[in-house]
């Protein structure tokens, strides 16, 4: 098994950055350290998806010379579905950068304990 | 291909750039847009139903008339048309009945983007009820969760935006998880059209490759959908959620939120992987015992819980945990109960958040400047010998909770007196307290705060259990609404909850080794309910005693009384008329596939 892992080493290494990314974001107290990481997590995956299009000696689907056959050529559908994917992740990145600079101007900090515990004692008080 | 074909295209349109349109304009006329294409859509909605309810096919059409696999599909059937109906009715009649909650709690500038939202999120819920693509479905699983997080965050206290950021954490991890499964099954079979995928998992299945990354593939694609959802040990983020965020949202996303990824799950078991490769694989068993520990444990949490938001909250966990163990059953019958008891959860919920809001509205604290709570009287005691020194002179009489005994001290610049079962503290320093009111069976009230002591805010609207004694007269459409929702919710007869609960109860009578865990179960969630829901009853009409509170009328929100009482008929007629209700999923199901 540790040869098939070392084999198919682009799927190997998207699994770790996944773990690596979803552990930043979940054990990361600073919110912009949150954001990387899960950008680095949707990195991960979308490293996973484009290596599925890759054929070992085939070219990318560019027309240099006129267009050759079909075996010339790489798959291209994972790689449009990774742009779509970076798409979602962009708004995705937008929407948390834009609430954490609303807690940013509340109160300053941006450690999200601490922002936690201004925040019940807002309610409190 | 006649017109009445095009109008789900036209629905996912409409409301799409209504959403784009809305970022214009200014809050009047957001509104008024959003509502009259939702309005729109509901109509839309149910001539395609009556379409296909008759005609009793289940159509693809070819977005811009390009065939597979050059173009995208959509597939309109029976079940498709009735929840797109069901849901854009509910959208319509929140955002009718939560006008007044939008205008006071949201600032104006940002007014439209709170409907702006609400398209997006009905334009994303239509597109994974109508999609036929699988990775359509993860686009737009995307949209769902950036719309339900912006309704959260869109109130910009601090709350309420770290909930959304927590809310979003968790929802990426699911959509990882998701979007990896995709990925294996394009790897597998090479397409992406969910009908082509099923004939290749077909075969995959009858050759026997594959076996274990096509079980890894429903793993990752059940868990991740289920961490969305919020299936039990993931469902941190849906009491912050519902009950930091604005009524109108909580609202729409108590009913609204986790229904979409619920029904995009069963579609992945019908349309891509094929029931039979499911039902023999263990994922169905894991599903069934999480929704059963869902069912107990979110109603044990319910029970402790003080503020009325976080309480119907974790009864949605409940909810949830219901949906899943139908689905975790494994039959057609078992399926048709699971839709079932969506619709009925999504409509009864979202009338229960809307009569919340109401009865918020008219609780809280209503003295004169300066009324807090104390939150540890011993506290106050301390703080009272301390600075007045002479404790034997402190005299004042209140009362921890029922059953425990007064204590009686004399302060002495304080003249302590008791009056009618409250504790009365006068006094005349200015920067210090000045004077206290108690009750005795809660905690106490100060008139003037002081900084060492944990103090409570005053404010016009609480949403705390204690606060919302006798609130069903004062506001009496917020009152009764809450009771048909709480009875539905715990299961009377002729309300929706009580034929959903009977539907899930004769599905499972087939299944001989699931009968006695979900028989048993049901039983106990119900009563658990049955203790917080008429609790809270029990307390909205005890006679009220603060006469000075709020008092509202139905004449003074309009929409709010129109939009309740329409939510009550559309209760009482899924009760009623279950079985018509049911007969019509059934044949909706058949076709589903």
């Amino acid at each position: 098994m540790l040869s098939n892992l070392f084999m198919n080493y682009f799927d190997t290494t998207a699994v770790i950055l996944f773990v690596i990314g979803f552990a930043t974001l979940l054990f990361n107290k600073n919110l912009i350290k949150k954001i990387i990481g899960f950008n680095i997590m949707d990195t991960a995956i979308y490293l996973f998806l484009a290596a599925q299009g890759y054929v070992e000696g085939r070219k990318a689907p560019i027309v240099v010379n006129g267009i050759q056959e079909m075996e010339a050529y790489i798959n291209p559908i994972p790689s449009g579905l990774v742009l779509t994917g970076i798409v979602v992740s962009v708004s995705v990145s937008a929407l948390m950068l834009s609430m954490t600079v609303v807690l940013y101007s509340k109160y300053h900090t941006l450690d999200l304990d601490e922002i936690l515990m201004k925040a019940k004692k807002e309610e409190i008080v | 291909m006649q017109l009445i074909q095009n109008f789900p295209f036209f629905s996912i349109m409409i409301i799409m750039f209504t959403a784009i349109i809305c970022s214009m304009l200014k809050g009047k006329a957001a509104r008024y847009l959003c509502m009259s294409s939702i309005s729109v859509i509901c109509v839309l909605s149910l001539a395609t139903l009556a379409y296909v309810g008759n005609e009793n096919i289940s159509y693809v059409y070819y977005m811009g008339h390009f065939p597979a696999p050059w173009g995208n599909e959509i597939r309109i059937g029976v079940t498709e048309a009735m929840t797109a109906t069901l849901f854009s009715i509910i959208v319509l009649l929140v955002l009718l009945g939560g006008g007044k909650y939008i205008h006071d709690e949201i600032d104006g500038s940002k007014q439209n983007y709170f409907y702006l939202l609400t398209s997006l999120l009905l334009g994303s819920l239509l597109a994974l009820i109508y999609t036929n693509d699988i990775f359509t479905a993860y686009v737009f699983l995307e949209i769902n969760t950036i719309a339900t997080c912006g309704l959260v965050a869109l109130r910009h206290t601090g709350r309420a935006v770290t909930s959304a950021i927590q809310y979003m954490a968790m929802s990426l991890l699911g959509s990882g998880l998701v979007l990896i499964g995709i990925t294996l099954l394009y790897t597998m079979t090479g397409h992406l059209l969910m009908s082509n995928i099923k004939d290749a998992v077909a075969l995959i299945v009858a050759q026997g490759t594959y076996t274990i990354p096509l079980t890894v593939v429903i793993g990752l694609i059940t868990i991740g959908l289920a961490i969305k959802s919020g299936l039990y040990p993931f469902h941190g983020w849906i009491p912050d959620a519902y009950s930091t965020s604005a009524p109108t949202a909580s609202a729409l996303l108590s009913g609204l939120a986790s229904k979409g990824y619920i029904i995009l799950l069963i579609k992945i078991y019908y349309r891509v992987l094929g029931v039979n490769s499911i039902v023999s694989g263990k994922i169905l068993d894991v599903v069934f015992v999480l929704g059963i520990i869902a069912m107990i444990m979110g109603s044990i949490h319910a029970m402790r819980e003080g503020d009325i938001r976080r309480m119907s909250a974790f009864s949605s966990v409940s909810h949830i945990g219901y949906i899943f163990m139908c689905i975790g059953m494994g039959t057609d019958a078992g399926m048709t109960a699971a839709v079932f008891h969506l619709y009925t959860h999504a409509m009864t919920k979202a009338m229960l958040f809307m009569s919340v809001a109401g009865v918020a509205d008219v609780s809280g604290l209503r003295m004169a400047t300066g009324t807090v709570h104390i939150k540890h009287p011993e506290a106050l005691f301390r703080f009272l010998q301390e600075k007045m020194g002479r404790s034997d002179k402190m005299k004042g009489s209140y009362g921890k909770r029922r059953g425990h005994k007064e204590r009686r001290e004399v302060i002495n610049e304080y003249d302590v007196r008791q009056q009618n079962q409250e504790a009365i503290v006068a006094g005349a320093t200015q920067d210090e307290l000045v004077g206290v009111t108690g009750v005795f069976d809660s905690t106490v009230h100060v008139v003037r705060s002081h900084p060492d002591l944990l103090l409570r805010k005053p404010s016009a609207d609480s949403n705390r259990f204690d606060d919302t004694k006798g609130a069903g007269h004062r506001n009496r459409i917020a009152g009764f609404a809450y009771c048909i929702g709480a009875l539905s919710i715990v299961g009377v007869p002729l309300l929706a909850g009580f034929s959903s609960k009977l539907n899930i109860a004769t599905s499972v009578l087939d299944l001989r080794d699931k009968l006695w865990p979900v028989m048993i179960t049901m039983a106990v969630s119900t009563i658990l309910m049955v203790v917080y829901f008429l609790r809270m009853l029990i307390q909205l009409y005890l006679p009220s005693d603060k006469e000075e509170m709020r008092k509202v009328t139905w004449k003074q929100q309009k929409g709010f009384a129109i939009s309740l009482g329409l939510f009550v008929m559309l209760n009482v007629f899924f009760g009623l008329c279950s079985g018509w209700v049911i007969s019509l999923l059934e044949q909706g199901m058949k076709m589903f596939g």
